[in-house]
């Protein structure tokens, strides 16, 4: 500390300054800045308040402040703006019915000072190792019971001329058990998204989508009780449906659709009802993400006859992820089996991600696939291989010393007459990859269908030190197919620079969906 | 058209405007320099930059190290008008990248400053409109204060308890949640 600084320059800033650094700061760090003074005591809140942009989203707040928060927003602290943006991400530990109460409130709160977005996401902190094996695997749902008038009136603030809807509204482990439906407040919301709403039945979803008829963007995630989901709208511009591991049919009739991510099952369960998936044409889709990668998930080839038609809804797509699972669908779809042509045409794909997973079979499928889909633009291909242990190779063919052009290539992906030349494909990128002998047939498939390819990139698994040496040099018998000007990389994950598919999300890698 | 506008923006660029500190030291910069200053930014749409613009809550040694760091944060937007990153071309993510770097440790070492310095810039940027340079220095003294007591922040900054104790045990009582 310097001497000559006797002066407290710090409290002697303006309000707006002050206000400025408080909100730089961590909600923990700016609340305890109360504690300072008298000229500090109410500052924090004041700063809350103050702000028509309140982004409590990146850091998790403890589910205690709650009211604190909730209190802060609510009064009025002279003429503050009204609230614009109000994000929260709270921990709840432990679970308490004061807390519920708490963070209804906060909710209740932001909506009444006029907040065009409401972003409250709840997360309940992970519950401890119990080693008993009798103890259930699933902690009990906690959801936050939203009040029932909540959303029953336009809400004005007396500052503002016009009355202001919400827009945006996103909820992480709420009810809407007591929120009557259709209602009024909910008239203007353009985006929706409800997460790990834990008691959410169909019937609730039809009453809050009958309230929006704005809606454009509409998200569903892991809302466990969901069997069935319908939307039937012309406005729909983007509709993600992930880890509603409950659901039996989908619906969708959006014509201006230009964004569908799905994940979760094609069947329910083994030996289960089916997934139904209707979805109608969306002649302006640009990007479509269709995952079914579980651990543990089986294809139940029987019931899986809808889910085809899925390709034909996307075929409009400039951008798209698929996984392995969806094509050994494909594979044993009757409409595909005795098929000479293909099944769709993708007329516009430019970027095919393809996160595979499982084994063996998945690779042998990939022919098919490519018979059965036609991409005549297809410019750049990324490959997610399931993340494992170095070699991914099953004793089976472990053992299979590759030999380069050796015929048993063809047994395995496949090959023959009616053989698919990707003549636009310039770059192709494989992750994880670990020169496992169906790494590389996987490999030497797409280097045989690509005559003009520019780039390839192929990214080990970080760990192994001698991993990368050992895949250049497993490598090496595949690379004479490359094109001689193409560049070629292979590399850690760490030493990658090179681009990456649109779609950077992996649910079937997430801890959420394991 | 575009031609003639980019023309126009040379044009501007070139033009010189005079800033007086408040012990009327004359600092002569670009407008693009100037103009990172909104409140600089208005007078010269208002025209009333002629003779030089006068600041009088501003000293010449503060001055001088907000120029400097207009005059660096001017070449950075000009540098990002400039440059496009394209798919397949790297190189150019990597000028970018490189260029971003050097920003981030010019704005590093421009903080390394007295407290009374930086309070002094802090009330420059506000009163000049810099957003920059202001998100840069709060950040800066919030940074100072992140996981600190109140007693040490007190001592940091020579602030002066003025709550009684019991104000200030029912103040951490509220509010028990951030001092755990």
């Amino acid at each position: 500390m310097q001497e000559e600084e006797e002066d407290d320059r710090l409290s002697s800033l303006p309000d707006e300054l002050l206000h400025s650094i408080l909100r730089d700061l961590p909600l923990k760090d700016a609340v305890r800045t109360g504690a300072l003074s008298r000229r500090w005591a109410p500052q924090w809140a004041r700063a809350l308040a103050a702000s028509p942009f309140l982004d409590l989203a990146g850091v998790v707040v403890p589910g205690s402040a709650a009211a604190t928060i909730g209190r802060c927003i609510a009064e009025d602290h002279g003429g503050a703006p009204a609230l614009d943006v109000f994000r929260i991400a709270l921990r709840v530990e432990p679970p308490s019915p004061a807390l519920r109460r708490d963070i209804a409130g906060l909710v209740a709160a932001a909506v009444a000072r006029g907040a065009r977005e409401v972003d409250v996401k709840v997360d309940l902190a992970p519950l401890p190792v119990v080693q008993d094996e009798d103890a259930p695997l699933a902690p009990p749902p906690w959801v936050v019971e939203l009040p029932g008038d909540l959303f029953q009136q336009q809400q004005a603030r007396p500052s503002s001329s016009a009355a202001r809807l919400l827009e945006r509204l996103a909820l992480g482990r709420f009810s809407l058990k007591s929120v009557p439906l259709p209602a009024a407040a909910l008239a203007g919301l353009r985006s929706l998204s409800l997460s790990h709403c834990d008691d959410l039945v169909e019937e609730e979803l039809e009453g809050v989508l009958a309230s929006c008829p704005a809606l454009e963007s509409l998200s569903l995630r892991s809302c466990p009780d969901l069997t069935a989901v319908t939307v039937a709208s012309s406005r729909l511009r983007a509709l993600q449906v992930v880890g509603c591991w409950a659901l039996e049919e989908l619906w969708v009739d959006a014509p201006a659709l230009e964004s569908l991510t799905l994940y979760g099952h094609t069947s329910y369960r083994l030996l289960g009802p089916i997934v139904e998936f209707h979805v109608g044409a969306a002649p302006l889709l640009r990007d479509a993400y269709l995952s079914h990668l579980h651990p543990g998930d089986c294809i139940d080839i029987a019931h899986d006859c809808s889910y085809p038609y899925l390709y034909s809804a996307v075929a409009n797509a400039r951008i798209l992820t698929l996984c392995s699972t969806g094509w050994a669908i494909l594979r044993w779809s009757p409409e595909v089996e005795n098929l000479h042509g293909p099944y769709v045409d993708m007329p516009n794909l430019e970027e095919l991600q393809l996160l595979v997973d499982l084994g063996d079979l998945e690779y042998q499928y990939m022919s098919t696939f490519f018979l059965a889909i036609s991409f005549p633009v297809l410019q750049r291909i990324f490959v997610r291989l399931r993340r494992c242990d170095w070699d991914r190779d099953s004793p089976a063919t472990a053992a299979r010393a590759w030999t380069g052009d050796d015929e048993s290539q063809d047994m395995m992906i496949g090959g023959g007459e009616n053989e698919v030349v990707l003549d636009r494909l310039i770059f192709i990128k494989i992750v994880n990859f670990t020169g496992a002998w169906l790494d590389l047939q996987l490999l030497s498939f797409f280097l045989d269908r690509a005559p003009i390819l520019q780039h390839l990139v192929l990214v080990t698994v970080e760990g192994d030190e001698h991993l990368l040496e050992v895949v250049q040099d497993r490598v090496s018998a595949v690379l004479h197919k490359v094109p001689r000007e193409a560049r070629i990389a292979v590399c850690r994950p760490s030493g990658d620079d090179s681009p990456n598919h649109a779609h950077t999300s992996f649910f079937h890698e997430h801890e959420e969906y394991a | 058209m575009a031609s003639a506008g980019s023309g126009d923006e040379k044009a501007a660029a070139a033009a010189m405007i005079t800033l007086i500190s408040s012990d009327n030291e004359k600092f002569e910069v670009t407008e693009a320099t100037a103009t990172l200053s909104q409140t600089i930014r208005h007078m010269i749409e208002d025209g009333c930059t002629d003779g030089g613009v006068p600041l009088p809550n501003v000293t010449s040694k503060i001055l001088a190290r907000v120029i400097e760091y207009c005059k660096k944060h001017a070449t950075a937007a000009a540098g990002e008008e400039g440059s496009s990153s394209s798919f397949s071309d790297a190189a150019f993510l990597e000028v970018d990248r490189a260029f971003l770097e050097e920003l981030e440790e010019f704005d590093d070492a421009f903080l390394e400053v007295d407290r009374a310095t930086l309070f002094d810039l802090i009330l420059a940027a506000n009163y000049l409109d810099i957003k920059g340079l202001l998100n840069l220095t709060c950040q800066k003294v919030a940074d100072s204060v992140k996981g600190k007591t109140p007693e040490q922040i007190r001592e940091m900054y020579n602030i002066v308890n003025d709550l009684t104790p019991e104000e200030e045990a029912e103040i951490r009582r509220e509010t028990q949640w951030a001092f755990e």
